[in-house]
């Protein structure tokens, strides 16, 4: 089972969002898994547009597979090289007062995802993240056939 | 994301947000929150209860408020985040500087305590 979607200036992160939420609501994809594969699309696709495109980002394709329970995310867009691997680092053991409120949504996707691997193909940058598929519980919002 | 007052007296800033800490629930509402916290400078519960996503942006804006609160001697508690929610705040290490507290009461506590 599988979702493929396409980011354009028309087309907003939030509506990304929920048109994911639904797909995965369908799938019988667990709260937590759900959550998880929100936060990658927001930290993702977020980052994109602000740091490889200024605010406009032309195209991004997001493509989101459950399988035998995995949750695999494929993002490919056409904007400048973004090796995850290279964000600067965080510290979560700082202070207060030594704290940005920046700089962390790279940190939580490293400890949250199961895998990410970045490529970059010729002019396109490509990130798969994979997520745990948690089931939802027997009887609750998408309960039934899962993927 | 939805800002609801619960209590704002002399003592004390209590706070309930709701809906989503995300780019589009965080635009223009981080000054808001800024206004609601860390411009009074109380000691202030924020409960995130109702808080169903929360990103880093979310993150940072707490963060921020927060340390604005530190400068002038005073906290802030966060209080009954979802378990998704305190999953994300654990792992940034969040809990560390901004205490989580699982009841109305032992929030208070940790507030009357400096936390």
């Amino acid at each position: 089972m599988a979702l493929l979607l396409e980011r354009t200036l028309e087309r907003t992160l939030a509506e990304l969002a929920s048109a994911a939420q639904g797909f995965l609501d369908g799938a019988g994809v667990g709260e937590l898994a759900s959550f998880k594969v929100q936060l990658a699309l927001e930290e993702t696709i977020r980052n994109l547009i602000e740091h490889a495109h200024g605010f406009l980002t032309p195209h991004v394709q997001v493509r989101i597979e459950v399988d035998r329970g995995r949750i695999t995310l494929d993002l490919e867009d056409d904007g400048q090289p973004f090796d995850p691997a290279s964000a600067p680092a965080y510290d979560p053991a700082l202070p207060l007062e030594a704290r940005e409120s920046h700089g962390m949504g790279v940190y939580l996707l490293r400890r949250l995802m199961e895998e990410i691997q970045y490529e970059r193909r010729g002019r396109t940058n490509r990130l798969r993240l994979v997520i745990g598929a948690s089931p939802a519980p027997a009887g609750g919002p998408g309960a039934g056939p899962t993927a | 994301m939805q800002i609801n007052e619960v209590r704002m007296d002399e003592v004390l800033t209590h706070l309930a947000l709701a809906g989503k800490l995300d780019a589009a629930g965080i635009q223009g509402n981080d000054i808001r929150f800024s206004g609601y916290t860390a411009a009074r400078r109380k000691p202030t519960l924020v409960d995130l209860s109702q808080v169903e996503f929360i990103a880093s942006l979310g993150v940072g804006m707490l963060v921020a408020c927060a340390k604005a609160l530190q400068r002038h001697g005073a906290k802030m508690v966060l209080l009954n985040p979802s378990e998704p929610v305190e999953k994300v705040l654990t792992t940034l290490g969040i809990d560390q500087v901004i205490p989580i507290a699982h009841s109305l009461d032992e929030g208070l506590s940790l507030l009357a305590a400096g936390a």
